[in-house]
């Protein structure tokens, strides 16, 4: 899992230098050379759907995607809140799955018939695997919190 | 009736603590299997609308204000501006505001201004003499300026969801923004005159203003040169938005590196990846939230909303009002963006079918949202701040309920019913 996550973060780190150049240079050539860099958006589109969406997995790994937590805030038993925390991870990872299910019908669909980009001619389907390999790294994440949150059920519960 | 269910669905699973963007992932599911659609366009069409260069203004803003917060940034502002309001009665309270406002044009986010400017100020204004509640809800308060300074996440967010202009969006939240800073800094100096202060000078404060201007103002350069490459390069029409942030991104690197020299290998390395993290947090939000929208639009929400509003009144003043209280519902219950991300298409079309300006319409929607960000029970980044300023809810809650009533709802009634004050900049920097 370890080298799983650190293998995510070298691609968030180098797809955020490779945007950061990438549309720095894009101005840099416009306004200083006077040239236009051929379709950047299109070599640009493979690293940032790799921060976004790797991006997701490593927030469902640290348990750090935004909720309200309201009910968190008022319920005062620990054995309630652990049943509630189990019944959200439980339903983070029903979730996760159908997602990736019909993403991966979309892949598949796309590797057989999906277009390619105008400029560069990059099939469609390796951007469109970045967006099934979140998801799948958020299915593996989020199965191991209903894990976590058995066990912590169960140590609460006595059993 | 599968509508009601799903709303239900929606603020069931929310409430429970159910993360955001999988909020919104089920109560789509359910409306796909209850409706009977097809999903197999669902996916596709997420894709294609994350696939936008306007959006991604917005992880490179996260990582340009993620780098000049670890680089040292934060602090040269608050040394700068307190040259200039450091000797006035309570001036480290307009300090604190002012500080915000600067760095809100640099960050653009709430959070960011609060993590970074909470930990200098709040030391400096207890030892002037502000009590740690009023102290921490003044930072909180005026840290959500960077919502409404531009550049804007939420206002990138307003804009691309409502298919408007960034540059008019970002415009319509200055004079707002400016208001609220103004309102917040005459609430800061009442409660100043209204406490027993120790008035402590420090040292620094007694050096003749030329050599401070001139020691701290060459140490904030770099950092106040930021706004000006941004907010230059957009309004001038040399850099898009997003080109902007890439170059602000790139500028805070050798900022932070050799001239602030508080950024090392290390932090680099982290700071990209904790702001690819929170990209991800915000991306995956938007895609989850563009299907559910997809699914509302074929629905005719929008339409349906119209009517209803329209069936309980035709006042556009009683309207707006209960716009303003949808939104700041909507607000309290979720966070800024996932809140823009669900008001703006629905609310949207029925404000147009109102009369009222679209750039008119994403003011008022900043300024909800801001007052959300600290309205309870969600109110995160009130929390935010007691946590930053270490103390509890109860001490903040009490001066930040008088900045919302004092400083934050007459913004929002301004905003909203004086909708020349907030085209005024857009109109005359973008024309008609």
């Amino acid at each position: 899992m370890k080298f799983l996550l650190k293998v995510q973060k070298s691609i968030m780190f180098f797809s955020s230098l490779l945007i950061i150049i990438g549309l720095s240079l894009t101005v840099f050539f416009r306004y200083v050379l006077k040239l236009d860099i051929f379709a950047i958006d299109e070599l640009l589109l493979i690293p940032t759907f790799l921060i976004y969406f790797m991006g997701a997995a490593t927030a469902s790994y640290e348990n750090s995607h935004i909720s309200a937590d309201i009910v968190d805030s008022y319920v005062k038993s620990k054995i309630v809140k652990s049943w509630i925390s189990l019944i959200v991870s439980i339903l983070t990872f029903v979730t996760c799955v159908v997602m990736t299910i019909w993403t991966t019908e979309f892949v598949l669909w796309s590797f057989d018939n999906g277009g390619k980009t105008l400029g560069w001619q990059i099939p469609l389907f390796i951007p469109y695997a970045t967006v099934l390999l979140g998801f799948v790294l958020m299915c593996v994440y989020s199965l191991v919190h209903v894990i976590t949150k058995i066990l912590s059920v169960f140590r609460k519960v006595g059993v | 009736m599968e509508l009601m269910i799903a709303l239900l669905i929606l603020i069931i699973t929310l409430i429970f603590g159910v993360p955001v963007p999988f909020v919104f992932l089920i109560t789509t599911i359910f409306l796909v299997v209850s409706l009977g659609y097809d999903p197999s366009f669902l996916i596709p069409y997420g894709f294609s609308k994350l696939d936008n260069i306007v959006l991604l203004a917005i992880p490179l803003f996260i990582i340009a204000g993620g780098l000049m917060d670890k680089g040292g940034i934060a602090r040269r502002i608050v040394d700068f501006t307190e040259i200039f309001f450091g000797k006035v009665k309570g001036g480290l309270g307009i300090v604190t505001v002012v500080a915000c406002v600067i760095f809100g044009a640099i960050s653009g986010s709430g959070a960011a201004a609060l993590t970074s400017m909470g930990p200098i100020l709040l030391p400096r204004l207890q030892k002037k003499g502000y009590s740690k509640g009023f102290a921490t809800a003044l930072i909180t308060n005026a840290s959500i300026l960077g919502l409404l300074i531009p550049p804007s996440a939420l206002m990138i967010l307003y804009a691309w969801v409502g298919n408007q202009s960034v540059l008019a969006s970002f415009l319509s939240t200055v004079i707002p923004g400016l208001i609220l800073a103004t309102l917040l800094c005459i609430i800061n100096y009442i409660y100043m005159r209204r406490n027993d202060f120790k008035d402590e000078s420090s040292n620094e404060i007694s050096v003749p203003i030329g050599s401070r201007l001139r020691k701290s103002g060459i140490s904030a350069t770099p950092g106040l040169l930021m706004p000006i490459v941004v907010l230059g390069g957009i309004y001038g029409g040399i850099m898009t938005p997003t080109e902007a942030a890439a170059v602000a991104a790139l500028y805070a690197i050798p900022v932070g590196f050799w001239i602030y020299k508080e950024l090392n290998k290390k932090t680099f390395y982290t700071t990209l990846v904790e702001s690819a993290t929170t990209t991800g947090v915000i991306m995956v939000m938007i895609f989850s939230m563009m299907l559910l929208s997809r699914i509302f639009i074929m629905e005719d929400v929008p339409g349906l909303l119209t009517n209803f509003l329209l069936s309980i009144t035709e006042n556009t003043f009683l309207l707006l009002l209960m716009i303003n209280i949808f939104i700041l519902i909507i607000g309290m219950l979720m966070d800024d963006v996932s809140a823009v991300l669900l008001c703006t298409p629905i609310l949207l079309p029925v404000v147009i079918n109102l009369g009222v300006d679209p750039i008119h319409f994403a003011a008022i929607i900043g300024v909800n949202l801001g007052m959300g960000l600290l309205t309870p029970p969600t109110a995160p980044l009130l929390y935010l701040g007691s946590r930053v300023g270490k103390t509890s809810i109860k001490d903040i809650i009490g001066p930040a309920l008088l900045m919302l009533l004092f400083a934050w709802l007459p913004t929002l009634l301004l905003t909203t019913y004086f909708p020349e004050l907030v085209l005024f900049l857009p109109k005359l920097i973008l024309g008609n």
